[in-house]
């Protein structure tokens, strides 16, 4: 028996989620005026569920999810939804991943029986494995090894985690991509997409009952697995800063900042969205002033890790040529001990959560973007409703949780600070 | 409101903006948005980012209000206002949230209608455009990009970039800038855009926002003649240090969208390198990894655009991936495509149409661009039915007529000490009848 678990409004629609009797959750939203659906598959497996050897499994993995299975040819899942005109895409990080299809509404049953085949009948070949490694060998090099911030950012996570699994990309080491066999992959296939393990979430003009029973229909034969337990120790607080420079082929310098943050569902969470947008959310903000319009970085931005355990709050600057690195710190510094010291104003806390208010209600404007976001929060969370939630927490935040976050979560000494130098 | 056939661009004659309203009441938000029928391709030769720095500016002041007070007000709102200068078009774009859409637009009338170009701001901008060529420089894919289109496009309008260069940004004045907002900031020179939470009522407000533009004809439209076809197969390779990876676009002038030439070379494209299964993707990334991706994208604005391929493999197989791809595209010029593949590029074609417009947002987008060059408002209407009716011999036409493989602009962003040996190695083979280098910075 599938039963409903929970309901929350989404706007001016109904979000729900079942559970089928293997396990597998499905969250619906119906919008009749959609002409599409968006298909999405999260399974509660990433980077952060890897082992030292073995990084970038789950993102490898990701790719291989599109080639043969039992009952279809190598190549024919994608053939077959782009001969309806569909689109189809993965995502990899480091707490899930997750398979999106986005088809016209009439299209529903059969991308429902395409992704259930693959989700349990994949076949993993070496000729597959071996052309997939070099694909993604060269994403890294696309994404990574020649992309300055590409770079600069697996830098940052590498020093500001030790043994946590945040410490590698999502991506993985080279040599460990170059390294993985079918057995590696047909491994991680047993172990992880189990229904049990999996959230499908759709979206769109469709009907809940018809849909409910076309998960069902599909899903409903597979048998749930045991699930490894996660032993993941999180790592203490950065006891003294760590520092790190390097010489790339850029014009300017560029720097890089992170100290540990509270992960996604922490009650410390929306204080340090409030606060980062202070510091770096629209042109009147704190240190987009300081930095860009006073000219000393010709960008600069921030943002605050949405992950299951400690992520990092990050600051990226990109200087001026007549600038250095040092010039940025010394002035992020001094904003964040005036954050430590004064009361932010009542005006800057109304801003921050406009601005976050807005972006929130333009993350959800297509059907793909609602599933993502539900998806997104489901997979990390445990718990769609958490995505209102921290939307209705940045409404609450107060001048004194902004200086509270300040003094607990960003310490002087307990930061990473990477710089990139011209040749 | 009027109609987009009564308006005609360039004619000389004074008219108020037209106004496109694509309504979607889910969501507390609007997007308003103002286009001109003019890009960086009207810039003069030597001001090459003059329409860019132009729309910039806007927003560092204007109706009295500093720079600093249209940021806090903005902010305050939950809004936006965004700037960008294509070749055919130039756009002020805000987001908005509905409650505060009154005194946004109150704003986005004093930056559209009453920019004041104070001194200091210019000289500002002047000093972040040349930044913005520093930070474009570190993106490898738009180095390539920028290159690219000087060494196909030549003198013509399209090979501008609209981020200028170092020495045309500094020869901008800010009376250029001025006259240049004078001549193209006008009534009958503009589209508005409204979507989102919007009505009537909200159109009409946005009508009165925009009432105190200028009462001008449109500027008269610069002529685009058609590119010139490369003079063979001409390859310039970007010189950068340090590159694991290269950087290739290829490509050749296409036909004019909007005309049923386009539409065939579009299914052709969309059969060749358009979709994750077509032909390139299989033997480039599928078949050989040799690339993350490889795409064929057909470019189509106001006058005649291009078509190009994509790939990114490793700087080790630069030259087996330019032959695999130059041998591919030779097979597509000589022996054409299959009747299965025409027919599964239509049939993807017009089962994309519902995401293509899923969204106001996207909506509005497509009836902008239609309008700006200078399509019937029906062509989305009738996009379906176009491409359906797409036949192989109207194909294998558009393939024998528009794909070039013989006369190609090459472009690689590399590092030459490492590719430059092998590219001269490869010369004959590859059948490449000009080589030449540029430091990456030079451009």
């Amino acid at each position: 028996m599938t039963q409903l678990l929970v309901e929350a409004p989404l706007g001016d629609l109904v979000a729900r989620k079942h559970r089928l009797d293997n396990g597998l959750d499905v969250i619906l939203v119906r919008d009749a005026r959609s002409p599409v659906v968006a298909y999405q598959t999260w399974v509660r497996v990433g980077s952060r569920h890897e082992q030292p050897g073995k990084t970038g499994l789950a993102h490898l993995f990701e790719h291989l999810m599109f080639n043969e299975s039992e009952n279809q040819p190598a190549g024919a899942f994608d053939r077959t939804i782009e001969a309806i005109g569909g689109e189809t895409n993965a995502s990899t990080w480091v707490d899930w991943t997750f398979y999106q299809t986005n088809v016209a509404r009439e299209h529903l049953d059969m991308v429902a029986r395409l992704e259930a085949e693959r989700f349990a009948h994949l076949v993993l070949r070496a000729p597959q494995v071996t052309s997939e490694r070099e694909v993604v060998a060269n994403e890294r090099r696309f994404r990574v090894d020649d992309d300055v911030d590409g770079f600069l950012s697996e830098r940052l996570y590498a020093l500001a985690f030790e043994s946590h699994p945040y410490h590698w990309p999502t991506i993985g080491w080279m040599e460990d991509i170059q390294s993985f066999t079918p057995e590696d992959c047909a491994t991680f296939y047993r172990r992880f997409y189990a229904p049990n393990n999996t959230t499908v979430v759709l979206v769109g003009g469709l009907e809940e009952a018809e849909a409910l029973a076309t998960i069902e229909s599909s899903y409903g034969a597979l048998a749930p697995q045991p699930l490894p337990t996660a032993d993941i120790v999180i790592e203490g607080p950065i006891a003294s800063e760590r520092r790190a420079c390097f010489h790339k082929p850029v014009m300017s310098d560029k720097l890089y900042m992170g100290w540990r943050s509270p992960p996604l569902v922490h009650p410390d969470h929306p204080p340090l969205e409030v606060l980062n947008e202070i510091l770096f959310g629209g042109q009147s903000s704190r240190l987009w002033r300081g930095l860009v319009v006073d000219e000393i970085a010709s960008s600069v931005s921030g943002g605050v890790g949405a992950f299951h355990d400690p992520g990092l709050f990050e600051i990226h600057a990109t200087l001026k040529r007549a600038r250095k690195a040092v010039d940025a710190e010394s002035l992020i510094d001094a904003e964040i001990a005036r954050l430590h010291d004064e009361p932010v104003l009542a005006s800057e806390i109304e801003k921050a959560q406009a601005r976050l208010e807005s972006s929130f209600q333009w993350g959800l404007r297509s059907a793909n973007g609602k599933a993502q976001a539900l998806g997104h929060f489901e997979a990390t969370t445990g718990d769609f409703r958490n995505l209102l939630r921290v939307a209705e927490g940045y409404q609450r935040v107060s001048a004194d949780d902004v200086r509270r976050v300040a003094r607990t979560h960003l310490r002087p000494e307990a930061r990473c600070v990477l710089v990139a130098e011209p040749t | 409101m009027r109609s987009p056939a009564e308006a005609v661009p360039g004619d000389g004659l004074a008219r108020a903006p037209l106004v496109f309203v694509e309504e979607a009441h889910d969501l507390p938000v609007v997007l308003v948005q103002a286009s001109l029928r003019s890009g960086s391709a009207w810039d003069p030769p030597g001001r090459e980012g003059l329409a860019r720095m132009t729309v910039e500016m806007l927003r560092r002041g204007a109706g009295g209000r500093s720079r600093a007070e249209i940021d806090e007000t903005l902010d305050r709102l939950g809004a936006d206002i965004g700037a960008s200068a294509g070749a055919d078009s130039i756009s002020l774009t805000g987001h908005v949230l509905k409650r505060n859409l009154e005194p946004f637009l109150a704003v986005f009338s004093d930056v559209l209608c009453a920019p004041d170009f104070p001194e200091n701001e210019v000289e500002k901008l002047r000093r972040e455009m040349l930044a913005a060529l520093d930070e474009m420089r570190e993106d490898d894919h738009d180095l390539c990009s920028r290159h690219f289109a000087r060494h196909l496009y030549g003198d013509h309008p399209y090979g501008r970039s609209s981020l200028g260069t170092e020495a045309s940004i500094a020869a901008i004045t800010n009376g250029e800038i001025r006259d240049f907002y004078l001549t193209h900031f006008a009534d009958a020179n503009m589209i508005i855009g409204l979507s989102g939470d919007v009505d009537e009522t909200t159109a009409a407000a946005a009508e009165r926002a925009v009432a105190r533009l200028a009462h001008r004809p449109a500027p008269p439209a610069i002529p685009l003649v058609d590119p010139p076809v490369p003079a063979g197969r001409r390859l310039l390779l970007v010189d950068k240090p340090e590159r694991t990876q290269t950087q290739l676009l290829i490509g050749h002038p296409a036909p004019r969208w909007g005309t049923p030439e386009y539409d065939a070379l579009q299914v052709a494209t969309t059969a060749f390198g358009g979709t994750f299964t077509g032909r390139l993707m299989t033997e480039v990334r599928v078949k050989r990894g040799l690339s993350y991706g490889a795409y064929a994208t057909l470019h189509g604005g106001r006058g005649r655009g291009h078509l190009d391929l994509w790939v990114f493999p490793s700087a080790k197989d630069t030259i087996e991936t330019l032959a695999l791809v130059l041998g591919m595209y030779d097979d597509l010029a000589s022996r054409g495509l299959a009747e299965d593949e025409i027919a599964f590029a239509r049939r993807h074609l017009v089962g994309h149409f519902p995401l293509a417009i899923e969204t106001p947002e996207r909506r509005l987008s497509y009836r902008t661009d239609l309008e700006i060059c200078g399509l019937p408002a029906d062509y989305l209407s009738r996009y379906r039915d176009r491409i359906s009716s797409v036949t192989p011999a109207a194909v294998a036409d558009a393939v024998q007529r528009y794909v070039t493989p013989r006369h190609l602009a090459v472009t690689l962003v590399a590092t030459a000490a490492a590719v430059a040996p092998e590219i001269e190695e490869a010369r004959e083979r590859l059948a490449l009848d000009e080589v030449r280098a540029v430091k990456y910075d030079s451009y």
